[in-house]
């Protein structure tokens, strides 16, 4: 079940998704915690990416004159 | 000298290499008069002063956006004798000085842009956030550039900051911010968004986002534009011309991303509230099961009952069908060997009986039976 998607952004979703459906209250209980499991994983890998990352700075280096 | 006598073609060459000798380029600040554009291409007006006055040359790409007579204007030129229209001064940069000049300047830009529909809020493109890739115009060296990277290095990380190092005033930075927004707009893989930040600074400062070819470089940007110059309350043209204005170049970096800290603590939130989905998901389970519980003892009660009451009803019936109860009113019982005897067919004489009263038994001897 695990997918390859580590962007911030699909994450993010997942994550959203996730909560949509736990407040749904449709969910079965085992189904409910263990969506619940994964939405912890998820805010800890979040919470990782927004700390790790660092933003990288280029000079051009075409001439202006 | 008296003896030298020139030809006025060979006056004019010996006048315009000397001056350009001794004067290479020179700058001179006076009050614009009889200023007019001629053919679109062509500009001529006077500098003057209370005593002098001193007539100019230039085309129509090196004014800084339209002119009035009456302005404070500085000009970058060459002294050159014309062989047939006489003495100018050829323009190689000019601008308003002073606030009140630069003001005014600006109100007269202002007002033929908006005419033009540059600023009109309808060509406002939304910028990409946060964005992945940001051009960066600005001077290196400058303040601005510092808060900017810092700011936006606190709020946001995972962003290609491509910084092209620009004078931010003088003379050459109009060409310079122009310039880059062409490089960044010709890149095969165009950033997400041209900002351009500077700090404050007086009125001549900052005359290089008043300028009006810096504010069409701008407003006609492909790539969606942040412009933030100078303090909050400077406003240019080349701000108005943005698709987004920032206040301050820190405000800059607040437009263009979320702060993370802001985020983690958001976070705690979710953790909270989908703790707690979870907990009312398992309490509402806890009720449902202690109420199936309850009804379920209800149920088996109920029942219990209804047999009780049941079972009471039979002793009653079963009180009256005794034999014992018959024995109460006078009847008794005859067995021979634990056999009931229910007819007299069943003796012989002789036989011993026994009689079973409610109160006792009688055992006898048979002496005669009689048949009916």
């Amino acid at each position: 079940m695990e997918k390859k998607t580590e962007s911030y952004e699909d994450l993010y979703a997942e994550l959203e998704s996730i909560i949509e459906s736990l407040q749904s209250g449709e969910l079965s209980l085992d189904d409910a915690v263990k969506k619940y499991e994964t939405s912890i994983e998820l805010i800890k890998k979040l919470e990782a990416h927004l700390l790790n990352a660092q933003n990288k700075i280029t000079k051009i280096k075409a001439n202006l004159k | 000298m008296d003896d030298l006598v020139l030809s006025v073609s060979d006056f004019v060459a010996v006048f315009n290499q000397t001056i350009s000798f001794a004067y290479p380029n020179i700058t001179i600040e006076g009050e614009l008069e009889s200023f007019r554009i001629s053919k679109n291409k062509w500009v001529y007006f006077n500098l003057k002063d209370d005593h002098s006055s001193v007539k100019f040359f230039a085309t129509v790409h090196q004014l800084p956006g339209p002119l009035e007579d009456g302005l404070l204007i500085r000009v970058r030129g060459v002294p050159f004798l014309h062989n047939l229209y006489g003495f100018s001064i050829n323009v190689q940069f000019m601008q308003p000085v002073g606030e009140g000049s630069l003001k005014k300047a600006a109100q007269l830009l202002e007002a033929k842009l908006t005419k033009e529909g540059l600023f009109d809020e309808k060509r406002k493109r939304p910028i990409e956030y946060p964005p992945a890739r940001v051009g960066l115009v600005t001077s290196v060296g400058s303040a601005a550039y510092h808060d900017f990277i810092k700011i936006l290095g606190e709020r946001w990380g995972g962003i290609s900051i491509e910084v092209a190092d620009v004078q931010v005033q003088g003379e050459i930075a109009p060409s310079q911010i122009i310039k880059a927004l062409e490089y960044f707009n010709s890149e095969q893989d165009p950033v997400s968004v041209i900002v351009i930040i500077r700090g404050g600074g007086s009125a001549d400062d900052l005359a290089a986002f008043n300028n009006e070819l810096v504010t069409r470089a701008v407003a006609t940007s492909r790539t969606p534009t942040l412009v933030a110059i100078g303090h909050e309350v400077d406003i240019s043209l080349a701000e108005m011309a943005a698709d987004k204005r920032g206040s301050t170049p820190t405000h800059a970096a607040e437009i263009l991303s979320p702060d993370r800290r802001q985020l983690i603590k958001e976070f705690e939130n979710i953790k909270t509230n989908i703790d707690e989905l979870i907990k009312v998901s398992v309490i509402e389970r806890e009720e449902n099961l202690v109420l199936a519980k309850d009804h379920t003892n209800e149920a088996i009660m109920n029942l219990l009952g209804d047999m009780n009451q049941n079972l009471a009803q039979k002793a009653q019936l079963l009180a009256v069908l005794s034999p014992l109860s018959a024995l109460k009113r006078g009847y008794a019982i005859i067995r021979q060997e634990q056999s009931i005897i229910t007819s007299a067919k069943a003796l012989k004489v002789d036989s011993v009986i026994t009689t079973e009263f409610k109160d006792g038994q009688v055992i006898s001897k048979i002496n005669e039976i009689k048949l009916k």
